[in-house]
């Protein structure tokens, strides 16, 4: 009787761990409508970005002036080794912009969080079709922006604030969202409505929400 | 007793439910071998063989939860282990719906899966026979003259 007492309490106390999953910090996600602007960086819009030089997955260096003739989606994201957050936050940027061929989608990541895992994630959901993936080698580019993350957990070394930019065809920022809560990410929709006024007003400076 | 009749019912379904769910994870196994098949689970060669394993495995769990639905005071060891199980299959559920590449594909479902299993275990430990049920049911079923030791408690 005591025993089914005792796994009666741990199973009742699991049964309320799963109720209370979505009000926990683990639940607490998704994306919201809003440009944030947690911290002042490098950043300006209307500004092109500093130079920089990146590597692809395969190993070969792709400058910043490559990465222009197209508007761009530059994401300076933390993790798709060991971020859930991250992860759900780049399947549902490809979902949203599986059929806008014209904009060209890039996602950076501290060359510290690349890892054999990152690979098969982008391989196996055949990420690499859409999306450009980029690592930062000693996260030269996301200091150079003053997006470092300061005092990381060890698994946390290099990554930025996640960020997302909207660039012209000349390689200026046109819409900026930097946040320091990574639960919550800023929401396709808002950069689907920036980028539909970057193509209809190809000269006009846009800035946060 | 309605008690013993839930329970065996529960204990029927289930193991009703896992041998088809096993069945259909070995047929999913043989049925990509074929040249030129789809998968119909989103996993390739070594996920399918680890598929088959789980198939085989629920089918011979099956067979102890019918076992024990048939016969509920031979073994309430199966309801325990099966409690048990769900326990840490909600556990495990719990941990993929706060991870990306698996909330992404099943949305709120493990969590929603890992109350059910909670309920299960829980109606599982409330619902099998008692020690002293067991025992009663068993010198009952012994031959005449050959019982021996312990009263039921």
């Amino acid at each position: 009787m005591i025993l089914r007492a005792l796994a009666t309490i741990v199973l009742l106390a699991l049964l309320a761990l799963a109720f209370a999953l979505p009000s926990t910090s683990i639940g607490r996600r998704g994306s919201e409508p809003g440009a944030r602007r947690d911290v002042e960086g490098m950043l300006d819009p209307g500004r092109a970005l500093p130079s920089f030089e990146l590597v692809g997955l395969d190993g070969r260096p792709v400058s910043g002036d490559e990465l222009r003739g197209a508007p761009l989606l530059l994401v300076l994201e933390r993790s798709i080794d060991w971020c859930p957050f991250t992860k759900m936050r780049l399947l549902q940027l490809r979902e949203a912009f599986a059929d806008t061929p014209d904009l060209r989608i890039v996602w950076v990541m501290s060359e510290a969080q690349i890892s054999p895992r990152t690979r098969i994630f982008i391989d196996e959901l055949g990420l690499g079709a859409r999306i450009l993936f980029l690592a930062d080698p000693k996260s030269r580019l996301i200091r150079k922006l003053g997006l470092l993350k300061p005092d990381p957990e060890p698994i946390e070394k290099g990554v930025p604030h996640p960020t997302t930019l909207l660039l012209d065809r000349e390689g200026r920022v046109r819409f900026i969202d930097v946040r320091e809560d990574y639960h919550i990410w800023l929401d396709p929709s808002t950069i689907a409505r920036a980028l539909q006024a970057l193509e209809s007003e190809p000269t006009a400076v846009g800035s946060p929400d | 007793m309605l008690r013993l009749r839930i329970y065996r019912v529960l204990l029927g379904t289930l193991g009703i439910a896992s041998s088809v769910f096993g069945l259909a994870l070995v047929m999913a196994f043989f049925a990509y071998q074929r040249p030129g098949s789809e998968p119909r689970i989103p996993t390739g060669p070594v996920g399918h063989y680890f598929v088959a394993f789980t198939g085989c495995a629920l089918i011979g769990w099956a067979g102890g939860l019918i076992g024990a639905a048939r016969d509920p005071f031979a073994s309430r060891t199966v309801a325990t282990t099966t409690a048990f199980v769900f326990a840490l299959m909600a556990g495990v559920r719990m941990v993929a719906w706060g991870v990306g590449d698996y909330a992404s594909w099943l949305g709120d479902l493990p969590r929603t899966e890992a109350i059910l299993l909670l309920g299960l275990s829980i109606a599982l430990v409330w619902l099998r026979p008692t020690v002293s049920e067991c025992e009663r049911a068993s010198m009952t079923s012994r031959p005449h003259g050959s019982q021996s030791g312990s009263e039921a408690s």
